[in-house]
């Protein structure tokens, strides 16, 4: 027998007991009839008390049934609401992982700019110094100090690129041991 | 013959039985596992206690909230107390509840229509 069924049967033992008690009297005979009488007044007060404890037990189980009902839907709300609240947290912090991503890549960008001006002027005074006065003394041409020149200008852009690109992994493996 | 007292838990109410004064207290929760076994000594202590009581008796009852089982309980316990009521001696109820907990006070109500003794029904103050 399970537990619960018995703790029910123990909520009513009294009820049980008298009911037994009803039983056995009704099996006995050669009694008076005000004996009877007792026995019969008796059964109806007890019978008359369990209605009454009937209503109330119906009346309360109700109850804590629309309690639980109501425990019910609120809880649902509030989950909704929680799932809302989840969704919009994950927007914004997507919207506020992309303004990192952008700040980070326009710190980046302004690093990678200042390299590059000074890997310019580097390359500037070695054209000017060294390989224009080569240039010079080896031809009379001039379209190849032009051309020198030209390229050195032309590198500018992928070296910039390649600069940038090495910053940005820096930075995201800096980013990746700090989360560690 | 003792007082009788227990303290509350998350499931089951306080009980407070002062045999010194007569005055009685049930209060907070009753979700008890086993509603009987856990009022079973509290019965007991009212059989001794039904047959000595004070001339004045008072149980308060501050319950929150309580189970199915828990409400045959009271029920049991309002009998005893009814038989108590003999050879002039006093018995009352003072049952409290919160002011926006209609189904308390309704299972208030509920018991005052079967049990034979007064039923005060009080809104629960803050304080209280």
């Amino acid at each position: 027998m399970s537990n619960k069924k018995l703790h029910s049967e123990e909520v009513f033992q009294k009820e049980a007991d008298f009911l037994e008690h009803a039983r056995n009297v009704m099996t006995q005979s050669g009694k008076d009839e005000a004996v009877w009488k007792e026995e019969y007044k008796s059964l109806c007060d007890k019978y008359d008390r369990l209605i009454g404890e009937a209503k109330i037990l119906t009346s309360i189980s109700d109850r804590l049934h629309h309690k639980l009902n109501q425990a019910n839907d609120q809880l649902k709300t509030q989950s909704e609401e929680i799932g809302k609240i989840n969704h919009d947290l994950k927007v914004n912090n997507q919207i506020l992982q992309d303004t990192i991503d952008q700040l980070v890549k326009a710190r980046v960008g302004r690093k990678a700019g200042t390299i590059v001006l000074l890997i310019a002027v580097g390359l500037f005074m070695l054209s000017e110094g060294l390989l224009e006065p080569l240039i010079e003394k080896n031809t009379e041409n001039q379209y190849f100090v032009l051309f020198s020149k030209m390229s050195i200008a032309v590198l500018l852009k992928p070296i910039d690129t390649v600069v940038e690109k090495y910053l940005m992994r820096q930075t995201l493996r800096k980013k990746d041991e700090a989360l560690l | 013959m003792e007082n009788f007292y227990l303290e509350s838990t998350p499931k089951t109410p306080r009980l407070s039985f002062n045999n010194d004064n007569g005055i009685f207290e049930i209060s907070g929760r009753s979700i008890p596992e086993n509603s009987i076994e856990f009022y079973k000594p509290l019965l007991d202590w009212l059989d001794q206690y039904v047959k000595e009581p004070k001339k004045e008796t008072l149980l308060i009852v501050k319950l929150e909230y309580f189970n199915t089982s828990s409400s045959k309980c009271l029920v049991e316990i309002f009998r005893k107390l009814e038989k108590a009521q003999k050879d002039s001696k006093q018995i009352a109820i003072k049952w409290y509840y919160d002011e926006e907990d209609e189904d308390m006070q309704e299972s208030g109500e509920d018991f005052k229509e079967i049990i034979k003794i007064p039923i005060e029904m009080l809104v629960l103050k803050e304080e209280e």
